[in-house]
């Protein structure tokens, strides 16, 4: 038998009960929706938290206070004259009010020069970046000059109400940041940026709340952040970049694992039920069997002929997967923002923006889902060897009967 | 010529044994329309199945061609089913997914031709039968008569040496059973090919060169009829 005609009466076979083979495309689809949508949230919290570890660059070290503490002048030049840093950037956060807006928001006191390392490349919707000079000038991030329904909130040259405290202070917009995105410990798109020379004057505080460190040499990161250390003694948690990646990647790593075990339990379930639904369809085809062996069709034919059709299902079930993963993968974050949005996505909750309260920097943030090819090559070749074991067995018990015997079975 | 020697066929059900076949000697010759007769429960399907390679004897040969049948693998069966026999069934066995053509295009396609080939080719088989309109209907569309006609076009379709029906008239009118026995008669006188039939249709065994009785497994007589 030529391979088209294996393939046209296969076809044939499927069609012809229809609605069974539709069931089984789907309970293997749900193995494969399962596996592709699932890991594409883990892979798009790997990747998004990494891409913005990256751009801080791996000869970053965050150092950060306790509640209520602030470093001084003297604490940033014994950070500075440390062996292997090559520069200190400290810098002045705060939670603050912003009329209009629910949510606190982080105002960072930092100068127009390392917010440009800071966000790697300084990326503008409005207006410009302000001079370093003491003035009430502020650029402020994405969700806060533009609301949710994607209107402009605040334009450059507007006035902006912050309030501090007790204390609610008129300053002027010069920009708003274009979308970035969570970047892990910073969250450009809820902070108001100002000069820190002026954020200092306004707190009459004579320090920061943060300095960002950077190594000369990104192989030093580890023995830097145990002098920083040694220096602050309890004081300070220091945090690297390094670290924080490998972090990260294990615990994605981790979870990833996870859901590969409960996508594969769900493969599990697809697969009893493919192999049950190929029982049962070789077990009503047993007569039909029995003819096509009388005319003289071989058993390898009658093999091939069921696991061709295994195989159609398996690939009509990956690409119905593949489909409906695909479509739950982007689905997925947009029902943890919006049904649950607390402490998600758009809400802003760095720790950075919030040294009173000292908590950590939010884990959670907002992200993309990526479909990795690992993944979905992992669940097609799984679904296809899954429906393949469950046709071979079937397929081969059919093939052995004697056509007489398949012949009179009723 | 189709030899079968010391044929015996038991079934074992459970503890208790059937003998459908019991040291049968029979020889069916080329260019013969040969019918079998005989009760229900005689042995008629299973000698008929045991020739057409659909099944295997408990004990003896059967030799076609001078080739015995129990030494050729399964492969080698199927091949022998589909290109030198065509089997008829009482019940007709099509294939309910399938239009009549496709039925009859079925030992073609398995045995690999390509589809205009086997087309043309099944056209002009249903053609003889006066099927050609109904090629595109499945079977549940076709009366009794027509769906064994096209069964029986599905057994030509291949030119097989040899043509073996059980009982292909025994679910349809007589009108029809008279058509199929004259088409089997003249594709022996005219073809050269030979036909054994199962029939408990006395009337139709006057078309038959010999008319072979079986009784409880074992042949009771062979009758040749006048011409
Ligand atoms: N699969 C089977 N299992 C048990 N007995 C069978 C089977 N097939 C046929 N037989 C028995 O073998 C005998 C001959 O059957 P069969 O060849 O079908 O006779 P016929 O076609 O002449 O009616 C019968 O007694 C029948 O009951
Ligand atoms: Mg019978």
């Amino acid at each position: 038998m030529r391979p088209s005609d294996t393939l046209s009466l296969s076809m044939r076979q499927l069609k012809e009960r229809k609605l069974r083979s539709v069931l089984t495309v789907l309970a293997i689809a749900v193995g494969v929706t399962s596996i592709i949508a699932l890991s594409a949230q883990v892979e798009g919290v790997k990747e998004g938290i990494t891409r913005s570890l990256e751009v801080l660059g791996p000869d970053t070290i965050m150092v950060t206070l306790q509640s209520g503490m602030i470093f001084t002048d003297a604490d940033v030049a014994r950070v500075r004259g440390l062996e292997g840093v090559s520069s200190v950037t400290p810098m002045m956060a705060i939670s603050v009010k912003v009329s209009g807006i629910e949510d606190r928001v982080s105002l960072i006191g930092i100068s127009s020069y390392d917010l440009a390392g800071y966000l790697g490349e300084i990326r503008l919707f409005d207006g410009t970046i302000y001079y370093d000079v003491p003035a009430p000038q502020a650029v402020i991030g994405y969700n806060i000059g533009i609301d949710e329904a994607g209107d402009l909130r605040y334009k450059a040259g507007q006035p902006i109400l912050i309030t501090i405290g007790k204390r609610t202070l008129s300053m002027t917009v010069v920009g708003v940041l274009d979308e970035y995105g969570t970047l892990s410990a910073i969250q450009p798109d809820n902070s108001v940026f100002m000069p820190v020379d002026y954020v200092k004057a306004l707190l009459r505080r004579g320090g920061y709340t943060l300095m960002m460190v950077k190594a000369e040499n990104s192989e030093d990161v580890e023995q830097i952040v145990d002098l920083i250390e040694q220096v602050f003694g309890g004081r300070a948690r220091v945090m690297s970049v390094k670290q924080l990646t490998s972090t990260v990647i294990s615990i994605t790593s981790q979870l990833n694992l996870l859901l590969l075990g409960i996508a594969g339990t769900s493969f599990i379930a697809a697969g009893l039920g493919t192999f049950n639904i190929m029982m049962i369809s070789v077990l009503e085809r047993v007569r039909e069997i029995g003819i096509l062996k009388a005319v003289g069709m071989k058993d390898k034919g009658i093999l091939f002929l069921y696991i061709t059709q295994g195989l159609l299902l398996g690939l009509f079930g990956s690409i119905v997967g593949l489909i409906l993963g695909s479509i739950t993968a982007y689905t997925i974050p947009i029902i943890l923002e919006g049904g649950f949005g607390l402490g998600f996505g758009r809400t802003p909750r760095t720790g950075l923006g919030q040294p009173q309260a000292g908590q950590t920097p939010g884990m959670i943030p907002s992200y993309t889902p990526v479909i990795s090819l690992t993944y979905l090559s992992i669940a097609i070749a799984v679904s296809i060897v899954v429906t393949l074991v469950s046709t071979a067995y079937p397929a081969w018990k059919a093939s052995n009967l004697s056509p007489v015997e398949a012949l009179r079975h009723e | 010529m189709v030899v079968a020697e010391n044929l015996s066929k038991i079934y074992k059900i459970g503890q208790v044994e059937y003998l459908a076949l019991r040291e049968l000697d029979v020889t069916f010759y080329d260019e013969e329309f040969a019918a079998v007769v005989g009760p229900s429960g005689s042995g008629k399907s299973t000698l008929l199945h045991i020739i057409g390679g659909l099944d295997k004897p408990t004990s003896g040969r059967v030799f076609v061609e001078g080739a015995d049948l129990s030494l050729l693998s399964s492969d080698e069966l199927a091949e022998y089913r589909n290109k030198k026999i065509g089997f008829i069934f009482q019940f007709f066995n099509l294939i309910q997914y399938l239009t009549a053509i496709e039925n009859v295009e079925l030992p073609m396609t398995i045995n690999g031709i390509d589809s205009e080939k086997r087309r043309s080719k099944a056209m002009k088989v249903l053609e003889m039968f006066g099927l050609s309109d109904k090629a595109s209907k499945k079977p549940t569309e076709l009366s009794g008569g027509e769906r064994q006609r096209v069964a029986i076009a599905r057994a030509l379709v291949n030119d097989p040496d040899l043509i073996l029906g059980d009982e292909p008239t025994g679910n349809i009118d007589s009108q029809s059973a008279r058509v199929v026995v004259e088409a089997f008669r003249k594709l022996v006188d005219e073809q050269g090919v030979s036909v054994i039939m199962v029939t408990h249709n006395l009337e139709l065994t006057k078309f038959c060169d010999r008319i072979i009785k079986l009784r409880d497994g074992k042949l009771e007589n062979i009758k040749v009829t006048a011409k």
